[in-house]
């Protein structure tokens, strides 16, 4: 639903990493990580990309993204459970003390640019 | 010939780290105010406005000053409502913004220009009613609360776990119709459970006034964290 200010936000910090000289040339393709735990569909993401950046400079650049799984920290017995599904509970002890560690990333992970020759 | 050579650049950023920023300038703004923001997010209809109706004659007994900003995406009615309370109330159609389902931190930011809020206590932030996107903004607040009617069913915090991980406190709202619904509450708690076992959580009912005196409380231990 808020996919189109996410894609949004993907523009603006693409063109301040540009700005700033973090990249120049021709951009190719925006690698993301986004969290499971994240209330975005990468698809719509895609298609909202894809229709805002039409006539500029971001038009046909790719847009790719790695899911990033669940993981949350048990502070009864120290280990990481990976969870599947909804219910956090410790999957080694059963504890209800987790902190979810990861799964929460909306991420730009890095950029594929071509230099001309 | 123009060969193309193509690289892979690491960057890592945040892809809201816009919003964030501005959120961190309102954290700084509402800090320097003495201002204590809490966010109130739910679906719509689960009594946002209903209860700071009832939250804000009572905030003002106590000697306590609070402002409210409402957003919705269309018409003024909850500001309306609200505005008869004789507290600073702006309204913010996000229609003017291009009908976003959430408010962003820089929409707070506008809203903040529009009401006086010298002397204010407590800055009510009454999200768009929506249960998803809203969760995923931050907008400098000091706690979110997420409001959760019982007539909306057990299992809403299984459907939209993130609005219940991020957020300071649960509202049970509505508990007032209990006599009346076929609704399980033992079953929401293990649902709350299962999406944040350490979520504080108040059952009250705003319209009689049931546990009203535990959200005011919490909302006074707030206040006065937020300004220690």
């Amino acid at each position: 639903m808020h996919e189109a200010a996410i894609a949004q936000g993907v523009i603006d910090q693409v063109w301040k990493l540009h700005d700033d000289g973090v990249w120049s040339g021709k951009l190719l393709e925006i690698k993301l990580r986004i969290g499971k735990l994240t209330a975005v569909v990468p698809d719509y993401l895609a298609f909202c990309f894809e229709a805002m950046t039409q006539d500029t400079p971001l038009e046909g650049v790719k847009l790719d993204w790695e899911d990033v799984p669940v993981q949350g920290l048990c502070h009864a017995c120290g280990e990481t459970s990976e969870f599947e599904k909804i219910g956090f509970l410790c999957l080694t002890c059963g504890s209800p003390q987790v902190d979810i560690s990861q799964g929460r990333e909306l991420l730009i992970d890095s950029l594929e640019v071509a230099d001309d020759q | 010939m123009t060969s193309e050579k193509t690289r892979r650049v690491g960057v890592v950023t945040n892809i809201l780290a816009a919003n964030d920023r501005v959120a961190d300038e309102n954290r700084r703004l509402f800090a320097a105010k003495g201002l204590c923001v809490i966010n109130l997010i739910s679906s719509p209809g689960a009594g946002k406005t209903t209860l700071l109706e009832h939250t804000l004659p009572a905030l003002t007994a106590r000697g306590i000053k609070a402002a409210v900003i409402v957003g919705d995406i269309a018409t003024t009615r909850d500001a309306d409502r609200l505005a008869v309370h004789d507290v600073p109330v702006v309204q913010i159609c996000t229609e003017a913004f291009g009908g976003s389902c959430h408010l962003e931190a820089s929409t707070i930011r506008m809203g903040m220009d529009q009401i006086e809020l010298d002397g204010v206590d407590i800055l009510f932030v009454e999200n768009i009613g929506n249960l998803v996107c809203p969760a995923e903004f931050d907008l400098g607040e000091r706690a979110k609360v997420a409001l959760l009617s019982i007539t909306e069913g057990e299992d809403k915090p299984l459907k939209y776990p993130l609005a219940f991980q991020e957020s300071d406190l649960g509202l049970i709202t509505k508990l007032d119709l209990l006599p009346h619904l076929d609704f399980d509450m033992d079953a929401l708690r293990e649902n709350l459970d299962m999406v944040n076992p350490k979520l504080p959580r108040i059952e009250l009912s705003a319209r009689r006034g049931t546990e009203m005196e535990a959200w005011l409380g919490w909302l006074q231990q707030q206040l006065e964290a937020s300004r220690a």
